[in-house]
């Protein structure tokens, strides 16, 4: 005679996530599936928040959303990451989006607060930078969170228009619009300024 | 085939992106390492709430079974003591009372056979015991 009980849903996913985290949480590099969470950190940490720095502008803010979105992908989709179709798309997306609510934020902040003006930059930011780089940032910086996204995917991570349309979730006609318009928008603007 | 707008957009951010050394970042675990700590403290949260649904369950289900069984003992319990008392009255008072009130009848019936019985100790009854000897002996 077996007994069956029915767990509830969160009770089951509990389980499977302490289940999954006892497992060897860092599989091989040559393994089948996606790579394990653990790899994934190491391998692709740093280039997320410079993604994330592209994005929001300071170091410590890029920190903190990669390490968020790392902890939900682990939250959500456990150490194995099996239930995961492509990892690293998902952590751009995330990324991304968290990008895009912290600008909000801000820009939402600085409305009512605005920064001090004449704040200067970090110095080791400034060692590798010439006039003309400062100048395609903070041009960069005036365009909207949108646009801004899409030049960073388009010219730092090299994405294609339908990588970056799935990466954002919008149409592929958005991207390519979006770009041409933050493109003519930085002719101007630099144009303007030399 | 870019335009120099694109290519100095692509200097820039690959400028900006190689200041982000290994070295600035600060130290931090990967997501199993700092998330494991807060599931093993939310797996023992549902069992806890398992737990007392279950001592809630048992408790509710006890309490049904033993009510109806301290009742049946309290009748008893009612009956003993008004025997002795009302004895001329036994056939009308003991079939209204168990069920009428059961409680009142007990206690109250308890404290008069005590102060009879406790009394050779008091003074009502030691006063009159001792002048009718006295008295009967002369």
């Amino acid at each position: 005679m077996t007994l069956v009980f029915p767990l509830p849903a969160p009770l089951l996913r509990l389980l499977r996530s302490v289940v999954s985290s006892s497992a060897p949480s860092v599989r091989g590099a040559g393994g089948d599936g996606p790579p394990a969470i653990n790899e994934l950190y190491h391998a692709r940490r740093l280039s997320l928040v410079r993604l994330a720095v592209l994005m929001v502008d300071d170091l410590p803010t890029a920190e903190d959303i990669v390490q968020d979105v790392f902890a939900a992908l682990y939250r959500r989709h456990g150490a194995d990451l099996e239930s995961v179709a492509d990892p690293h798309a998902y952590l751009t997306t995330g990324v991304m989006n968290a990008a895009r609510s912290a600008l909000r934020r801000r820009r939402s902040a600085r409305a009512y607060v605005p920064p001090r003006p004449g704040l200067a930059p970090a110095a080791e930011d400034e060692v590798l930078l010439g006039q003309g780089d400062r100048e395609v940032l903070a041009a960069l910086a005036e365009l909207t969170v949108r646009q801004r996204q899409v030049m960073v995917l388009r010219y730092w991570s090299e994405l294609s228009e339908r990588e970056i349309a799935d990466v954002l979730r919008v149409s592929r006609g958005t991207v390519k619009s979006t770009a041409s318009r933050a493109l003519a928008l930085l002719r101007g603007r630099l144009g303007e300024r030399r | 085939m870019s335009t120099e707008v694109e290519q100095r957009v692509r200097r820039a951010l690959a400028g900006r992106a190689a200041q982000i050394t290994p070295e600035r970042l600060r130290p931090a675990l990967p997501p199993t390492a700092t998330t494991a700590r807060r599931s093993w403290l939310a797996w023992w949260r549902p069992l806890l709430v398992v737990a007392a649904v279950l001592v809630g369950a048992v408790f509710a289900v006890r309490g049904e079974h033993d009510a109806p069984l301290r009742r049946v003992p309290d009748q008893p319990a009612a009956t003993v003591p008004s025997p002795p008392a009302p004895e001329p009255t036994a056939s009308s008072a003991p079939s209204a009372s168990p069920a009428a009130v059961p409680e009142p009848t007990s206690t109250p019936a308890g404290p008069p056979p005590g102060p009879v019985e406790g009394a050779p100790t008091g003074l009502p009854s030691g006063p009159v015991a001792t002048p009718t000897a006295p008295m009967a002996s002369p």
